[in-house]
């Protein structure tokens, strides 16, 4: 190993040599002392190299969602959330729908959320004449917020939605845009952009590829829940 | 040894009958505590609108009857849908809820739905459930599994599904797995939040109209002697009335006041405790026709839109609004409608008219008009008028020969009300050479050609275009043999309306 005596080239000193003393009083040669080095050296990125390719491959430094507030932070515990009918720019078939019931389950699954149910939603559209790929206005999701006894309410739209199917596999890829609208006044509070491919979550050869829109779904609404929580937006009811 | 015998067999009898009495009063008991469940019908979203998946119901039915559900017959829910006129698999509101707990006596609802099926290769299945509690149809437990046949990699491909019955199999074990063994207790103090429903109508009205507001309480044993309800409207408070036939309360004011929209809320009162005010909407009074314009593009003619082919009306709001509904007529000069159409909502665009009757047939000549009228959403009427001429007469030019010494003079002349664009003459000899061409933009002209007897054959072909774009082309095989002056042979008339009958408007 390289002592702590400064190793310097020969000539850099006026000819002056130096060299390290062994504890059994052997002088190592200059030589001797940088191929130690550079054996230290190449250990050491190459452990880098490997940790750095780890980290790429776990997608450990992949993008999260993409979080805009328009409304000051008001952390809060929401009386209820209601998942209004997501509109569908894809052209997937039930693409808004699949994405729909993702969310509506994720919601009760991480938080224990008191959701409006699917059919209460859509009988107030109904009852509203509203059609599923409407965006209501301001007053409109006042009224439907009162009607469903819910404070947050939540709108969004699938971007995109694919599955192609190749040889070595399946690639999902899904773009969804989620806002959330506070109920009592209807205005926008903060939206959600999020897009992710099935090969983003590809650990290592197979391990963690994403084969199906509804898995890539799922993952991409637990991570946009999870962002919210992580930056207060929501918080968890205790029950 | 006999009667020792018997007593034994007596004993054994009676101990047999016990063990057989418990087991039973043990299954009766386990059936009286077992949780009631209903597992309705599952949507198929890969089906498209409203599938449904017989195969995946079943399949969860079964399982949940393992874990020691009682599971209501698949019958009974279906006549229930169908008694309750639910045409929608995947969901249900909070009411059918309530009336599926009462008729059925169920605890909890597993809805379903499979979000993703695909037979190809890799298969894939994706479901999502939600398990709502019926008392108060709150959904306590939603969760979701996904599956693809290219997830499941084994050594040596050892235990990997093959097909999709396979994955289902996988798909369904796993959302056992992770549904909750003891579901929740049930909440003995409903809530009643879903309960009012709410209709105020009509959306936008006329000065004086009536505004109605009716208001239903779902599934709660409400009594309504105690139970007021008012609505307030711009301050004024208007007391709702019970109407035992329709079961709601209405309340019904005229709607007055200047032209603005008016915020509408309920005010439900059951006594001291509980008083509730909720927004219901609003409603606007409108009791300003909207203002329309009428613009025809065409081609001009004096200052006049002239249709020979094609009309472009737009129709335009002065100030945009929403519409009811809208009706575009062509009439013509006796004021008779020949063409007609209307819709609902907002007007088109523009719309274009090929100047085609209701019938199909192309209207004539003549000075038409056009009228667009619309209605408002709270059914105030304007309209416009247009006034336009359709022109569709080809060119007609007028041609006389005359035979002067050795050659003939031919006079072209055209006296139509729409000027030319531009014609074109040429004669041409029996051998098909050209004798003379002539053009220009301007009529009458004069020209001659010579010819030596009165067995040669001169062909003349006249084209010609008016301003419009109505065309002519007329041949004429041998103007020799025609009469001098205008004066026609009957062969020359036959050829004529021959000539007539194969022009055509455009070609």
């Amino acid at each position: 190993m390289v002592g702590g005596l400064l190793a310097r080239k020969p000539g850099e000193t006026g000819g002056k040599v130096f060299s390290r003393r062994t504890r059994d009083g052997e002088d190592v040669p200059w030589e001797k002392i940088m191929d130690e080095r550079k054996k230290v050296f190449c250990v050491i990125s190459g452990v880098t190299v490997f940790l750095w390719g780890m980290f790429a491959l776990a997608g450990c430094g992949g993008q999260k969602p993409y979080v805009q507030e328009f409304a000051p932070k008001t952390s809060h515990e929401p009386q209820g959330i209601a998942v209004l009918p997501f509109a569908d720019r894809s052209g997937y078939d039930q693409g808004a729908k699949i994405v729909y019931r993702l969310v509506l389950v994720e919601l009760v699954k991480q938080c224990n959320w008191r959701v409006a149910l699917e059919g209460d939603v859509f009988k107030i559209y109904r009852q509203m004449r509203l059609t599923p790929w409407d965006v209501p206005d301001v007053e409109q999701l006042r009224i439907i917020a009162v009607r469903l006894g819910v404070d947050t309410l939540i709108v969004g739209e699938v971007l995109e939605m694919d599955e192609k199917v190749t040889p070595s596999g399946v690639s999902p890829a899904l773009s969804i845009q989620v806002r959330v609208y506070d109920g009592k006044n209807g205005l926008l509070q903060w939206s959600s952009l999020y897009r992710r491919e099935g090969g983003d979550y590809q650990k290592m050869m197979h391990f963690g590829m994403v084969n199906t829109v509804s898995e890539l779904g799922k993952k991409m609404v637990q991570e946009i829940l999870g962002v919210w929580k992580e930056k207060g937006l929501l918080s968890c009811v205790d029950s | 040894m006999f009667a020792l015998n018997r007593r034994r067999n007596r004993r054994k009898e009676g101990a047999g009958i016990s063990v057989l009495l418990l087991l039973v009063l043990l299954l009766v008991v386990e059936q009286a505590f077992a949780v009631q469940m209903a597992v309705m019908p599952v949507e198929d979203l890969s089906q498209g609108d409203n599938g449904l998946n017989p195969s995946m119901t079943n399949r969860l039915r079964e399982v949940l009857i393992r874990k020691g559900y009682t599971v209501v017959e698949e019958k009974r829910i279906i006549d229930f849908m169908a008694k309750k006129r639910i045409r929608r698999v995947g969901s249900l509101d909070s009411n059918n809820i309530l009336r599926l707990r009462q008729e059925l006596g169920i605890e909890y609802l597993l809805l379903g739905s499979v979000n993703q099926l695909r037979d190809k290769e890799p298969a894939a299945l994706g479901i999502s459930l939600q398990i709502i509690r019926a008392n108060d149809a709150k959904m306590i437990w939603a969760g979701s599994v996904q599956l693809c046949r290219a997830d499941v990699r084994k050594f040596l491909g050892l235990a990997e599904p093959q097909n999709l019955s396979e994955v289902e199999d996988i798909v369904v074990v796993r959302a056992m797995e992770i549904m909750p063994h003891n579901l929740p207790a049930i909440s003995e103090a409903p809530k009643e939040n879903f309960t009012e429903e709410i209709h105020l109508s009509p959306e936008v009205v006329k000065p004086g109209e009536t505004m109605r507001c009716r208001i239903r309480f779902g599934e709660s044993n409400v009594k309504q002697a105690e139970v007021s309800v008012s609505v307030v409207v711009g301050g004024k408070v208007i007391e709702a009335v019970y109407l035992p036939q329709e079961k709601y309360f209405e309340a019904v004011w005229p709607a007055t006041g200047k032209d603005r929209r008016y915020p509408v809320s309920v005010s439900i009162n059951r006594g001291q405790q509980d008083r509730k005010n909720v927004f219901a909407g609003s409603f606007m009074i409108d009791g300003q026709p909207p203002e329309i314009t009428l613009a025809l593009r065409g081609q001009e003619m004096d200052g006049e839109v002239v249709l020979r082919r094609q009309l472009t009306i737009s129709a335009v709001l002065k100030e945009p609004e929403p519409l009811a509904s809208w009706n575009i007529s062509i009439l013509d000069g006796s004021e008779q409608v020949v063409k007609s159409e209307s819709g609902r909502g907002n007007l088109p665009g523009r719309f274009s008219w090929w100047g085609q009757r209701q019938d199909g047939m192309l209207a004539e000549d003549g000075l038409y008009s056009v009228r667009v009228e619309v209605w408002d959403r709270a059914g105030n009427n304007a309209g416009a008028t247009e006034k336009f001429r359709i022109v569709r007469k080809r060119p007609e030019l007028a041609i006389v020969t005359e035979k002067k010494g050795g050659e003939i003079q031919v006079d072209l002349n055209y006296d139509g009300k729409v000027p030319l664009a531009f014609w074109r003459v040429d004669l041409r000899s029996g051998s098909g050479a050209i004798l003379l061409e002539k053009n220009g933009e301007k009529l009458p002209v004069r020209f001659s050609v010579p010819f030596s007897n009165e067995n040669e054959k001169i062909s003349c072909r006249i084209y010609g275009q008016d301003v419009l774009g109505n065309k002519i082309r007329q041949v004429i095989e041998n103007i020799v043999s025609m009469k001098p002056r205008g004066e026609k042979t009957a062969e020359q008339d036959e050829e004529k309306s021959a000539e007539e009958n194969a022009w055509s408007v455009d070609f």
